[in-house]
């Protein structure tokens, strides 16, 4: 028998990469170290949109070099589906039995979608790259479906270890469910299913924006699965085998924008026809598969998808330069600076989300408009964003946060308290209370006298950050205190730190 | 039986299920403190943490007076804010490692530290350098962030919080300690002993919005008192407090306060507050309040008070 070790050393560059970035988002038991966060910076999206050129070199070059091997190793949307057809192919003689066949490429669908997206984010909207990039799809499936279903076996487990006297295992609160994201990331599980269980790798040669512009370097590239055509009997075997469906073993040719460089055709000739070598240059011509349309066709094409492109975009950029005001702005995530840098480059992956430990982040609906959908806001429901923590700007991959120094951090102001009297407990019931204040890390929020020995809360708007601990801890309903946004972040002003007061004390007082 | 017997014995069942046996047992108590000769309130300055409570449990008769053989114990510091140990936030991480070290010198079988916190609590466990100094010591830091952990019991001499939920660790242990630390709040007016409570229940928000300083006293009511307030005035926070914002807001002390007495260890903090920043004892609403459900005696004068200089 032979060994395919090429495929093998697929298989385990795979995994390598894999099972820490799903690790990473599903994480509810604390086993990976923070740090290994780097790992989301291997995707391609995200590096484009952070503007990591080095990285997207690499992938160049890589592509040029070797076809998309991004594809089969380095996307988990893409190793996801290779696992669903694996699991359940089965045993091995079934797996034969499962053949795949040759099929022409979708290259009206698949390019039409890439220059959709590449057209309307230049054009202002980041919409398509959110609904249609691989990882972030993945990102959300995870986050929001898988995550949420991980939960109560956390607190399972914490619960049994505690009864056993362990306090090692942290319990881990559920964060706030978007709709719109569950339903989004099911949508995208489930054609995800669908086409690799039927068709193999046909979501990422037809929908997937990524596979696409990949395609279209790997045509070029200088290692290739190449059919001797001398020895091939054209028995099909290597067709079946393959996942892309590009193989077309009539014809001996195989479509390299759409091979993933699997490997898997390699053992599967009896005549070994197939193998992986190098392509001198010029001499592509006999496994390239010829275009199939006529020039004046193509251009016409190319015109009324840029032309689409322009019509659907056109809401979008509309809708993004009307400003709503700034009490129903959604509050968006310390580092995320000017709102129109975030909306544009958060692809909402959701790993700040699932980062976030006292769960402030959470997917928008439509708060953001309809490009920012998904995109995480901060809600100050079940909690507050804590002055010393700088989970979410540290992990986010595509630049959309940007990572700050602590200090810098701390002086971010996503927004801006807001008090209204009347509802305050103080004024209410002319009873003590003070809950903001005692949560304010700047105190912008300031217990100042009021009548009869109480206090009342006092805000300067200057130094306040918009953490939303005033929000989070005021028991009133509605909240007498709330966090309004900012529509671009500022720079709160420093609070006064007071001088130090020289205490001398010799005796106890009583 | 006659009517008139029977509607005089319900009066009188009535009226006998309104007395209360607090001052008796004070009394009693009273009574034990005279016999055994201990005080009412010790109050060490100038020394270590370490070294000031070894030196007012002495006064106690020791740890052993208080902690037996094969016992759980819990110490209640407060841990709500993640700081660092010299912004005075939270409870003096010696203090409470030297605690730990003493209970379990008593022999104590575990002992349990818990605080229901404001900020992250992993952080503030953390970064208040109390989690070191417990478990190097051999004590058992408990988590408080989740309702789980909390079971609902009644205080049946709350005025306005007849019940609340616990923490689990607290309603089962064997004795418990007070450990707050002496600050200034800016809802309470101070956070002492009586204000640590706060970090025991889980719903603290029922309190703000009801009446805070009568929600405080009614929950210190509830009958599984502490068996010592020791209050940490190391390094005090005298403004901007709970949270504080510089080394500006604190001054350092190195002064405790210890007492079985809740009411007595508060007003005698304040009245050494006092001499850093002035606060006036009647807004410290809940002190009162707390004299009023028969929680010890703000008038020092009438306890046997022992001042230790180091």
């Amino acid at each position: 028998m032979k060994i395919n070790s090429l495929k093998w050393v697929r298989v385990v560059l795979a995994c390598l990469v894999f099972i820490p970035t799903i690790l990473f988002f599903i994480d509810v038991f604390h086993l990976m170290p923070f740090a290994w966060k780097a790992i989301l910076h291997f995707q391609l999206v995200p590096a484009l949109l952070s503007g990591m050129w080095g990285f997207v070199f690499f992938i160049f070059v890589l592509t040029l070099l070797f076809g998309r091997i991004y594809c089969s190793v380095i996307c988990p949307a893409g190793v996801l589906q290779d696992i669903f057809s694996r699991l359940t192919a089965g045993k091995k003689k079934r797996r034969q039995r499962r053949a795949f066949k040759y099929s022409k490429p979708n290259n009206w669908v698949r390019y039409s979608i890439l220059i959709l997206t590449i057209g309307s984010f230049v054009l202002g909207s980041g919409a398509f790259v959110v609904l249609l990039d691989p990882y972030s799809n993945m990102g959300r499936v995870l986050a929001d479906l898988v995550r949420p279903a991980l939960i109560p076996l956390n607190s399972f487990v914490v619960n049994k270890a505690f009864a056993m006297g362990i306090y090692s295992i942290l319990p881990v609160t559920a964060s706030g469910m978007s709709i719109v994201a569950i339903v989004v990331s099911s949508l995208f599980l489930i054609t995800v299913a669908v086409m690799s269980l039927l068709r193999g790798r046909l979501y990422c040669n037809t929908i997937c924006p990524v596979g696409t512009f990949l395609g279209l370097i790997s045509r070029f590239s200088l290692f290739r699965v190449m059919i001797d055509d001398a020895t091939c009997t054209h028995c099909g075997v290597c067709a079946k085998s393959c996942k892309s469906q590009c193989i077309d073993s009539q014809k001996s040719a195989i479509d390299y924008s759409r091979c993933v460089t699997c490997f898997n055709c390699l053992t599967s000739c009896s005549q070994n026809a197939v193998s992986f070598r190098f392509v001198k240059i010029g001499k592509h011509s006999s496994s390239v598969e010829k275009p199939v349309e006529k020039a004046v066709n193509t251009r016409r094409r190319q015109f009324l998808t840029l032309s689409t492109t322009a019509i659907v975009t056109a809401p979008f950029v509309m809708a993004q330069t009307k400003k709503t005001p700034t009490e129903k702005l959604p509050i968006m995530p310390p580092g995320a600076g000017k709102r129109d840098h975030f909306n544009m480059t958060c692809t909402s992956c959701h790993a700040c989300v699932t980062q976030c430990p006292t769960n402030v982040l959470v997917p928008a609906v439509f708060d953001y408009g309809l490009m920012g959908l998904m995109q995480p806001k901060m809600v100050y429901d079940k909690g507050f964003c804590q002055p010393n923590c700088t989970n979410c700007l540290d992990v986010c991959p595509s630049g959309a946060l940007t990572s700050l120094p602590l200090n810098e951090k701390q002086m971010t102001q996503v927004g801006m308290a807001h008090f209204t009297l009347e509802e305050c407990v103080v004024y209410k019931n002319h009873t003590d209370c003070g809950s903001c204040s005692e949560h304010c890390p700047t105190q912008a929020v300031k217990m100042i006298d009021y009548k009869n020995g109480l206090r009342i809360p006092s805000v300067t708007p200057e130094i306040c950050i918009g953490c939303g601990g005033c929000e989070y801890a005021c028991p009133a309903r509605p909240k007498a205190i709330v966090v309004h946004a900012n529509y671009d972040q500022q720079w709160a002003q420093k609070p006064s730190k007071g001088k130090m007061k020289e205490v001398k004390v010799e005796s106890f007082g009583f | 039986m006659k009517r008139r017997d029977f509607l005089l014995s319900a009066a009188l069942t009535g009226v006998a299920s309104t007395l209360r046996f607090d001052k008796l047992e004070a009394a009693l108590r009273n009574n034990k403190v005279t016999v055994t000769s201990t005080p009412d309130l010790v109050a060490v300055m100038g020394g270590e943490p370490a070294v000031m409570l070894e030196r007012a449990l002495a006064k106690f008769g020791g740890i052993s007076a208080f902690v037996k053989k094969g016992q759980t114990v819990v110490i209640k510091p407060n841990i709500g804010w993640d700081k660092t140990p010299d912004l005075a936030a939270n409870t003096n991480p010696e203090l409470v490692g030297a605690m730990v070290r003493q209970c379990y010198a008593a022999g104590a079988k575990r002992v349990e530290v818990f605080d229901h916190t404001c900020n992250q609590w992993d952080r503030c466990y953390a970064d208040s350098g109390i989690k070191r100094a417990v478990e190097s010591a051999g004590g058992i830091m408990i988590p408080a962030n989740d309702q789980s952990f909390y079971r609902t019991v009644s205080v049946p001499q709350g005025v306005k919080l007849r019940q609340t939920a616990i923490h689990k660790s607290l309603l089962d242990c064997d004795v418990w300690f007070n450990m707050p630390i002496l600050k200034n709040h800016g809802g309470a007016k101070m956070t002492i002993s009586m204000k640590n409570y706060m970090g025991i229940v889980w719903d603290r928000e029922y309190f703000h919005k009801t009446d805070l300083q009568q929600c405080i006293a009614d929950v210190c009511t509830y009958p599984k008192r502490p068996a010592l307030n020791i209050v940490d005035a190391y390094r005090i926070m005298f403004k901007n407090g709970p949270q504080g914002k510089s080394l500006a807001d604190t001054a350092l002390l190195k002064t405790l306060i210890v007492s079985p007495n809740i009411i007595a260890a508060d007003a005698a903090s304040i009245k050494f507050f006092n001499q850093v920043q002035s606060m006036d004892i009647n807004e410290v609403g809940h002190i009162a309040k707390g004299q009023a459900l028969n929680l010890g005696t703000d008038d020092l004068s009438k306890l046997r008070i022992e001042r230790i200089k180091l």
